[in-house]
């Protein structure tokens, strides 16, 4: 059995703390591979660059993708995630910031599967996250594994 | 009366009743000695009712006079002619009336004295003719007087035969200047070479056509000036030849005209372009505001949450208040940085518009109010079926934001009573939102629409100030208006319109 992890896209380091800390007060206790930028987030993914030889049936549970993103923003990530029939079944929230409905839209319209704004509030992104958890890893089916 | 021998009389009788015209013969004294089958038929009258008779039986009671002494005239020195040279006769009928006719006289030397031979012709269809002809000619110069274009008819040599009064004026050249010299007159010097090869080629294919398409052309005046014409060109054959003509126009004023629409709109364009980029600016200033102004509040409040709760025993009860003010202050920033979004995406907007209905739209409004304080005793009054073209989002913003206004005013309250209505205004229909809470002094009603403007004490009313200039966009953005009216502690009420 492939271990359940997270990917999680975010360029903030302070983001990245919090949404891990979020997490351990929820008691979600996978695995989160942190990807600093789109770019490494698709290395991870299609096991390139620095992941070369990494196996890619080895799927995250869930991406948690930032919009706004060095190198490759996160929209791009999305669409390159949904072009290749490895990835294109994968759940992929969008965590962001951004509630500029251009965002919501693009986003909804590329595939995301979710869309959550990260709230100032922490009590509110305690409650988000715990939600994001039960959801997505505990509730939702996640689609069939291809073989490789 | 014969006057010839039988056989020669028989022949001249023949001849008289198979002539064309009316033929009347008077003796020396104007008595008609004979007439022929025309004539009865032209006058009206049976030959046994002429024969005898004065000729001026034939002619209007009004000429008699006249006719008798031209009659006398004829007689003392005969000679073939016509009647009345230049002068418009007319026969009459045995019913009184009369018709225009020619005449020709001829003397006839008999045994018996001079006769008078005169063949009479009815001319009524030509007069008919003449006339039209001079109709429709008159017709023609006063619809080529009246032409706003100066018109200029040339032959193919291309000398000016005819011009309007609209030339004279144009050109500042006197008809009688202008008459049989060549076109070019009009046209300035620098082009007149040209413009006789132009002629040539015109002449040699003539159609009617815009002249000088693609190409500017000019006229130029007595004076020597220039000035920007129009010109079409139509050939009328003619029984002289061809003839050409030219309808010119000034287009001075539409050219100016042209170019300030040109100016107008390259300005527009510029400052379009501008805007653009300003709005494009604005766009992703707010995008960044909301962004990334965003991410460093939540740092400030997730790890002063952090630290309350992983060092608390660390600190003091002044510390974690400290701390909690941090939090609040970043979360106040944070509700402060979505309400400015708010406000700046209202005025980006698109609307959409169509047919909403606003009590519905209050309804479900107070019920989420009452749904977030269920304790609380309020009673919302809502008109039902009240309905406008609005944009359905922006609607909701406003309703939202007035009924949470009043939702907040009237806490503590009790009972807490809010309606939603509607009232006849000059200009239509204007809808209200009254409460019964804290209210507001009127001399202040000019500041409630002001971002950031607060009339009320922070810590018991919480807001960020934004809400009302919000609502006043959205609503100004319908073409409608927004007031209030107010007393403390009375309670207040906003009015609406939406165009």
């Amino acid at each position: 059995m492939i271990e359940k992890t997270i990917l999680l896209v975010e360029d903030n380091a302070d983001d990245e703390v919090l949404t891990l800390r979020a997490f351990a007060k929820n008691n979600i206790k996978n695995q989160v591979v942190v990807a600093r930028d789109g770019a490494e987030a698709l290395d991870y993914l299609f096991a390139e660059g620095a992941y070369e030889g990494r196996d890619t049936n080895d799927l995250p549970q869930l991406v948690l993708l930032d919009l706004k993103l060095p190198k490759v923003d996160g929209l791009e990530v999305l669409r390159r995630i949904r072009a290749d029939t490895r990835t294109e079944l994968l759940p992929v929230v969008i965590l962001t910031s951004s509630r500029e409905e251009q965002d919501l839209v693009q986003g909804y319209r590329l595939g995301a599967n979710s869309y959550v704004r990260k709230p100032v509030n922490f009590d509110d992104f305690l409650e988000a996250a715990r939600q994001l958890g039960l959801y997505w890893l505990l509730l939702n089916e996640a689609p069939p594994r291809r073989s490789g | 009366m014969p006057v010839t021998t039988p056989s020669r009389e028989a022949h001249f009788r023949a001849l008289l009743e198979a002539a064309p015209d009316a033929v009347v013969i008077t003796d020396g004294d104007g008595n008609i000695v004979l007439v022929n089958v025309q004539t009865e038929r032209l006058f009206g009258y049976a030959r046994r009712d002429l024969i005898g008779r004065p000729v001026e039986i034939l002619v209007p009671e009004r000429l008699h006079d006249r006719h008798v002494g031209h009659r006398l005239g004829f007689v003392a020195a005969p000679r073939v002619r016509p009647m009345g040279e230049g002068l418009e006769l007319s026969g009459r009928r045995a019913d009184g009336s009369e018709f225009p006719i020619a005449i020709s006289l001829s003397p006839a030397d008999t045994d018996e004295g001079t006769l008078v031979i005169a063949a009479i012709r009815d001319v009524t269809r030509a007069k008919q003719a003449e006339k039209e002809v001079r109709d429709r000619e008159t017709r023609f110069r006063a619809l080529l007087e009246a032409a706003p274009d100066a018109i200029v008819i040339a032959d193919t040599q291309g000398r000016i035969e005819l011009v309007n009064a609209q030339t004279e004026r144009l050109f500042g050249y006197s008809r009688d200047r202008l008459i049989g010299q060549p076109i070019e007159i009009l046209v300035p010097e620098r082009i007149r070479r040209g413009h006789v090869a132009y002629r040539d080629a015109f002449i040699a294919a003539p159609r009617v056509r815009p002249m000088g398409e693609n190409r500017e052309l000019f006229g130029q005046r007595a004076d020597g000036s220039e000035f920007p014409v129009e010109i079409s060109l139509s050939p009328v054959h003619t029984e002289q030849g061809t003839l050409i003509i030219a309808a010119v126009r000034d287009v001075t004023d539409r050219q100016r005209a042209r170019h300030e629409i040109e100016t107008l709109n390259e300005r527009l364009l510029r400052d379009n372009t501008e805007l653009a980029a300003v709005n494009k600016e604005l766009e992703s200033f707010s995008y960044s505001v909301s962004h990334d102004l965003r991410a460093p509040l939540r740092a400030i409040d997730g790890f002063s949450q952090a630290l309350l709760e992983d060092s608390a025993d660390q600190l003091d009860d002044t510390g974690r208040d400290y701390l909690n003010r941090v939090r609040r202050a970043a979360q106040r920033m944070g509700v402060l940085i979505d309400d400015l979004i708010m406000l700046s995406r209202v005025t980006r907007a698109d609307m959409h518009l169509r047919q909403v209905d606003l009590s519905a739209l209050a309804q479900g409004i107070a019920e989420d109010l009452r749904a977030r304080d269920p304790a609380r005793m309020a009673d919302f009054a809502i008109t039902g079926g009240l309905t406008a073209q609005c944009d359905a989002r922006l609607i909701q913003i406003v309703l939202e934001n007035l009924l949470g206004n009043a939702w907040k005013f009237t806490a503590g309250r009790t009972p807490t009573r809010i309606e939603f209505g509607s009232c006849r205004q000059d200009k239509g229909e204007a809808y209200f939102i009254r409460d019964n809470g804290a209210g507001f002094d009127m001399a202040h009603a000019d500041q409630l629409f002001r971002a950031f403007q607060r009339l009320h004490d922070a810590a018991r009313f919480p807001g960020t100030g934004i809400g009302l200039a919000t609502v006043q966009r959205i609503v100004t953005k319908h073409g409608g208006r927004i007031w209030a009216a107010g007393e403390v502690d009375k309670g207040a009420t906003f009015y609406f319109t939406l165009e």
